[in-house]
Parts: structure tokens; sequence; C-alpha cells
């Protein structure tokens, strides 16, 4: 089986990163890198799946199914960096109120 | 004395826009990490992949314990659900139990319209449905355990 493999990788991250955009907003920015690293990790995966497709060990229907439980996966992981970033950002909003508490607390006494 | 109170006026007002503008971010809070939903998940992932393991049997064999399984696993969806601030790790339940995703319902939807699936298909599927598995206990760990600095939490719930 012709599978041009590099063309049908870039798709996959082309739709993917799409729908995290879709689905993430402000989000989506935020675990860029992370998300990045993960499409590379996919890659393995998908060059693995587009082989046994071609040894017959795989169907077509199967390795449609993969592709896409793949593209879950990566939302799943974008939802996972997302909200990584906001218990960061939360980290960061309960010191601000620690310093501004000590601050306040200074000014008074 | 008359020269300093505007500075001093200025500095509380200054605080006090920090502070309106630290409290009107309420979309930063995250509920903290919940012992109860860990151990469901690692329950629910123990269990899925034992049962999905058998998908290269025929279905109708395993059909209550996966019907079993998915209602257990919404049980827990619906326990996020009405968590306050836990809106990730809701989304990540739906996204994993959504039939027409390609996670656990999914897989499971497929076992039963196929009857049995192929063994390295099986094998490739419940890796990916072990990943999102992990995920949502990798996001549980990442949350905040309880905060010891009382007067923190009442501020950063207001």
């Amino acid at each position: 089986m012709i599978m041009d493999f590099e063309k049908l990788f870039k798709q996959l991250v082309e739709d993917v990163t799409t729908v995290i955009k879709e689905k993430l907003g402000e989000f989506a920015e935020e675990g860029k890198a992370d998300i990045q690293v993960f499409l590379e990790a996919s890659k393995e995966n998908v060059k693995r799946w587009a082989e046994l497709v071609a040894t017959g060990e795989l169907t077509l229907d199967d390795f449609e199914w993969l592709l896409k439980s793949q593209k879950d996966l990566l939302l799943l992981s974008a939802l996972y960096q997302a909200g990584v970033s906001k218990i960061t950002l939360g980290r960061l909003k309960n010191t601000i109120i620690k310093t501004i508490v000590r601050t306040v607390a200074n000014f008074i006494i | 004395m008359l020269r300093i109170l505007p500075h001093k006026v200025a500095r509380v007002l200054g605080i006090l826009l920090i502070f309106s503008f630290i409290f009107s971010c309420s979309s930063l809070r995250t509920a903290i990490f919940d012992q109860y939903s860990y151990q469901r998940t690692v329950d629910i992932r123990v269990e899925t992949e034992a049962l999905l393991n058998n998908a290269v049997e025929p279905y109708t064999t395993y059909q209550d314990q996966a019907e079993a399984l998915l209602l257990d696993a919404r049980k827990v969806m619906e326990y996020e659900k009405h968590k306050p601030d836990n809106e990730t790790t809701y989304r990540m339940w739906k996204l994993v139990l959504d039939p027409d995703s390609n996670l656990l319902a999914g897989l499971i939807k497929r076992w039963e319209a196929q009857t049995t699936l192929s063994p390295t298909f099986t094998n490739e599927a419940v890796s990916q449905v072990n990943k999102a598995m992990d995920l949502i206990l990798k996001f549980e760990m990442k949350k905040d355990r309880q905060t010891k600095d009382s007067i923190v939490q009442l501020l950063s719930r207001s």
C-alpha cells in the first residue's frame, strides 16, 4: 500500500490544531509547546499503524478508528495542559493574595 | 500629616484595585485534589483494561460487564460534573465516555458493532484508552491539596 505518511501526519496536525482552537479558546495557546511535543510523540504511533495496515495486521477501517482515537487523545491532552496552566495561574493568584495580605497587614499595623 | 495622607490613600486604593482584579479572575479556580475521584478513576482504569483485553472474544459474552463498567464510569463523570470548579476533569470524562469519540465508550461501541475485534487492533486501541485514563489520573494528581492557609483559601473563594 502506498501511503504518503508525512502528508497524512501534516493533515492530522492541522485538523487537531483546529479542533483544539475551537474547543479550548483562550487556553489553546497556553499548552501549545506541550501539545507540539505530544504531536511529535503521536508520529510514532501513526507510523506503526500505517505499517500494520501495509502488512495486513490492521484493516483500513481499524487504521481510521485509531487515527481518530489519536485525535481524541490529543484533544484530551490539550484539555489536560489547559487545566494545568489554570492550576499554575491559580497558585500565582494565591501567592499574590498572600503578598497583598502581608502588605496590608504591614500598612495597618 | 496632611501631605502623607493622600499618598497612603493612593496606596490603599491601589491595593483595592489589585484585589478586585484578582478576585475577578474566577476562571482560575480549580477544584482541589479529591482522593475519592482518584480512587474511583484508578478502579475504572483497571477494570477497563481487564475488560477490553477480552475484545477478541464475542461481545455478548462480556456485555453485562461492559454495561456495568460504562454505568460506573458515568457515575464518576456525574460526580465530577457537580463538583465546583471542576470543568476540566468533567470535560475529560465527557470525551472519554462519548460513544462518538474513539476512546473508552467508542471502543466498546465498536466491539459491540463488530462482535469481535482483531488482536492487533485490540492491543493498539486498549493502549489508547489507557493513555486517556492516565491523563485523567495525572490531572487529578496535579490539583492542589487542601490549602493550609485558611485566609488565602477564604480570599480565593470570595
